[in-house]
């Protein structure tokens, strides 16, 4: 299955939580937000979320900036 | 004259401990920063929102940056004010406090703001309840609008980002100074500590500075330089400069020369 996360088409395994996806990446939660088909996903609910091909992730963090 | 025992900076009710802001972009590797934010002697620090590249994934620069600073994301990557409050909303999601630095541009070559998308996103977040300091072309009209809007600093240029250029918007800035009744911050374009010191001599309450430590030789050694400069500028301010005259006035005593 493939979903949409930052703007890229990405593999993912069918029934994957947003929880899981993170941990696969090797993110640390607490460094990442994400925004789930436009609304901003708290941490605590990234367990609970399945992921599905109809879905649109952004996953920021922060980086260097002035 | 303000009493410089009680010199203190306030912004959004956070008590600020230092007049300098440092942005953490551009280091040649952000291990450094920790080193570069202490010989500053800076507590209030910028930081940028992206996406996260699965396929370079970075280190997370929260790590390099001190427990006990003020994180202040900017905006960078905005283009209108819809797309800056999205930003800050992510950025407060972060769970790293409510300040926010607006950031609106459209304008690929000069990184100027868009005042007016600047004013339409300080309007939007003042009312979610974030601390914004917005990053703005030096207006006197738009300034007044965005301290109405419930800016806690106005952020003029001195010159484009990046650019080292110094305090090329100097008269407008002081007119901001004179007339707007919040902290100035006078951000981008300061290239080297004495115009850092020369802004704060005029009144500014504080100077952000990224490109000119980051891209100094050793930034650590500019980083401890730009602290000692605000630091003077902000004394000098206090203590009131002279007259500036056109002619001379002499120094030493006009009487008793030994020819007389």
């Amino acid at each position: 299955m493939h979903v949409q996360i930052n703007g890229k088409a990405t593999e993912v395994e069918p029934g994957m939580t947003l929880a899981e996806f993170i941990a696969m990446k090797g993110l640390k939660p607490e460094s990442v937000v994400i925004e789930h088909n436009g609304t901003i996903l708290p941490r605590e609910r990234w367990r609970g979320v399945a992921l599905t091909s109809a879905d649109q992730l952004q996953i920021v963090s922060f980086v260097g900036g002035g | 004259m303000q009493n410089p025992d009680c010199d203190q900076l306030t912004i959004g009710g956070c008590e600020v401990n230092s007049r300098l802001f440092l942005g953490t972009g551009k280091y040649s590797a952000d291990r450094i920063i920790p080193s570069v934010v202490a010989a500053a002697g800076a507590q209030v620090v910028t930081v940028a929102l992206r996406r996260v590249d699965f396929d370079s994934p970075q280190d997370n620069i929260l790590t390099s940056i001190p427990k006990d600073c003020i994180l202040m994301p900017n905006t960078s990557g905005a283009r209108n004010a819809a797309e800056a409050a999205r930003i800050a909303r992510l950025a407060r999601a972060a769970g790293c406090g409510d300040w926010i630095k607006i950031e609106v541009i459209a304008d690929n070559r000069y990184l100027l703001p868009d005042n007016l998308e600047t004013l339409k996103a300080t309007e939007i977040l003042a009312a979610e309840g974030f601390i914004v300091l917005p990053y703005m072309s030096p207006d006197l009209s738009i300034a007044r609008r965005l301290a109405a809007a419930g800016a806690a600093a106005v952020m003029p240029l001195g010159a484009p980002i990046g650019s080292n250029r110094g305090l090329k918007t100097k008269e407008l800035i002081k007119i901001l100074i004179e007339e707007i009744d919040r902290p100035i911050i006078v951000d981008a374009g300061i290239g080297r500590p004495s115009e850092a010191a020369e802004a704060m001599e005029l009144g500014a309450a504080a100077v952000l500075v990224n490109t000119a430590v980051a891209s100094a030789t050793d930034p650590v050694g500019m980083a401890e330089a730009f602290g000692l400069a605000v630091k003077a500028g902000r004394k000098a301010f206090l203590a009131g400069a002279g007259a500036v005259r056109n002619q001379a006035c002499a120094s030493s005593p006009l009487t008793g020369f030994l020819q007389e």
